[in-house]
């Protein structure tokens, strides 16, 4: 069984569909990545699958159960996590709190508990720490925790999303053009930490320009075009589709001549 | 009772009635400024009717106590029971709203709640309430100061304080780690209400006279004047800012009488001051993004279509 099944998804905007019937799924352990020229509506298709924008039409299930219409912060604690395009880290944060709030759904004290701080509330605070310390060596960012969030280089920036992303223990990672801005040996560090994901058992689906990072990394492809599926397949096979080479490699391609 | 009443003998012994005075109003100050201060300075809410909490919680107490056999504790509670109701009542519809929609949300609160006291028989109108005993003493304000800040220092180091400054950071961000905006707001808005219905009840017990007056737009910028002056987003901001904004008044009264009479102009004068000089408020972070330019980036956010889902959904519409 597929663990995200999307079929026949469509995002009207107005006069404007932003995404146009695609069907496409995902299985476990998969890494599989969405690419398509600028407004294709790639990022689009992450905000409805992770509940921040309602479909006009079509279907998502996740883990067997429709999620289409359920709200961000329920998808989240289902098991679907997601870094974004343009860094939203809580800036005035630690890189320890931004990890912590990460796990939000996976800790329950509320708002008495919070305040009276038992030894349960302790307990639970001090796992979080100690998980999130863990999360921050595992991209990179071991014993940054003190540091302010903002006062990270960028490329370190979008790592800490990864780990926040992370802390809520996703069964799927939705990263959003993570290597964007990063130079070649930063690529190449990003490249190596979305397969030691693979071994933690995450799947993940990647919004990616840098085509070889998408060739290198993924297992198949999904292109888009102007909110339509053009194509779906292995790199190898997506790399000789004539329409994604007219709709996105070849205008690129021109593009860099 | 008999420990705080022994206190006040003590501390009525060493100190004189005016300077007494004063002590307490600053420490109801500070309940309503750190109450204030977890709203608009933790989860980024700007909430221009606060003082609107404090009066239900004021009007409830005395209410009670003149009209009823309730004894003090009894009406301190039913104050803050009171003022949590309303909070919830008007926090859930006006929290789904961001930035300056709130705000005008929050302010018209305040007027219908000072409107309403106006012209109800029970809180005797625009001739104000009379006849509550005088209950409140230095001690018991203390008491209610200690309690406030444990409770909201304690707050704002958990899972749930965490949620809410993550809001104030980037409310999209939030929502996508899973946490519920609007019931997190609410929660914020209703726990600060609280204390300021019981800061009101202090109040009432103090001065025991209460009118609508006391209650106006003017007292919630006041409030708001106290954290923004004290740091936003910072405890111990709060109890400064609180303080001083109390004193300075008096202070003027007795040194300056003249300057008195147009004391807020003063204020202001001082707040642009302060903004110059330390943008983040007195104790403020330490960050050098002031409190506006965090709010103008946070409205710029909002209207803007490239910064995000909410952003798109609003601009392509």
């Amino acid at each position: 069984m597929a663990l995200l099944e999307v079929r026949g998804l469509t995002m009207q905007f107005g006069g404007l569909r932003a995404v146009d019937d695609v069907d496409f799924h995902l299985d476990e352990g998969e890494i599989v990545s969405l690419i398509g020229p600028n407004g294709a509506g790639k990022t689009t298709v992450f905000n409805v699958l992770t509940g921040m924008y309602r479909a006009t039409a079509g279907t998502v299930t996740f883990c067997g159960r429709p999620i289409d219409g359920l709200r961000a912060h329920e998808i989240t604690a289902l098991g679907l996590a997601r870094t974004f395009q343009n860094i939203r880290l809580f800036g005035e944060m630690t890189v320890g709190d931004n990890v912590v709030v990460g796990a939000h759904t996976r800790l329950k004290s509320g708002l008495l508990a919070s305040i009276l701080k038992g030894p349960a509330t302790r307990r639970e605070e001090r796992a979080a720490r100690e998980r999130a310390a863990e999360l921050l060596e595992f991209v990179g960012l071991k014993g940054m925790e003190r540091a302010r969030a903002r006062n990270l280089p960028y490329g370190a920036q979008r790592r800490l999303e990864i780990a926040r992303a992370l802390a809520a223990e996703p069964k799927l990672l939705l990263l959003d053009e993570p290597a964007a801005g990063m130079n070649a040996s930063e690529t190449e560090e990003l490249l190596a930490l979305i397969r030691r994901l693979k071994e933690r058992n995450i799947t993940v689906l990647l919004i990616e320009h840098d085509m070889r990072l998408v060739m290198g990394i993924s297992e198949r492809i999904v292109v888009l075009d102007h909110g339509r599926k053009i194509a779906e397949g292995t790199p190898d096979e997506v790399r000789r589709h004539e329409a994604v080479i007219a709709a996105y490699l070849g205008a690129s391609a021109r593009a860099g001549h | 009772m008999g420990m705080l009443d022994a206190a006040d003998a003590a501390i009525r012994s060493l100190i004189n009635p005016y300077y007494y005075g004063i002590l307490v109003t600053i420490g109801i100050n500070i309940v309503l400024a750190l109450s204030l201060n977890l709203v608009t300075g933790f989860t980024g809410q700007l909430h221009l009717g606060h003082a609107a909490f404090m009066a239900i919680g004021a009007y409830t107490a005395g209410v009670l106590a003149t009209r009823t056999e309730a004894g003090f504790w009894v009406a301190v509670a039913s104050a803050a029971a009171a003022a949590t109701l309303f909070g919830i009542i008007v926090g859930l519809p006006t929290l789904r709203l961001r930035g300056d929609y709130l705000a005008i949300a929050t302010l018209g609160f305040g007027e219908i709640v000072r409107i309403a006291l106006l012209n109800l028989d029970i809180t005797g109108g625009p001739f104000g309430l009379r006849g509550i005993p005088r209950e409140t003493n230095l001690p018991l304000v203390i008491l209610v100061v200690a309690v406030t800040y444990l409770v909201l220092a304690s707050l704002v180091h958990s899972r749930i304080g965490r949620a809410l400054i993550a809001i104030r950071e980037d409310e999209v961000a939030a929502a996508a780690m899973g946490i519920e905006t609007t019931r997190m707001k609410v929660t914020a808005f209703t726990v600060a209400a609280a204390f300021a219905g019981i800061a009101g009840a202090l109040f009432a017990f103090w001065f025991r006279y209460l009118n609508p007056s006391s209650f106006g737009f003017a007292v919630s910028i006041e409030m708001l004047a106290m954290v923004v002056l004290g740091g936003l987003g910072n405890l111990l901001g709060a109890v400064l800012g609180a303080a001083i904004m109390t004193m300075l008044p008096e202070a003027l009264r007795t040194a300056a009488p003249a300057v008195a009479e147009h004391r807020m102009v003063l204020y202001g004068a001082l707040l642009v001051v302060v903004m110059i000089l330390r943008p983040n408020g007195l104790l403020g972070t330490s960050s050098e993004h002031g409190w506006l330019e965090v709010w103008l980036r946070r409205y710029r956010a909002a209207g803007r279509p490239a910064n995000g889902p909410r952003g798109e959904r609003h601009g392509a519409a």
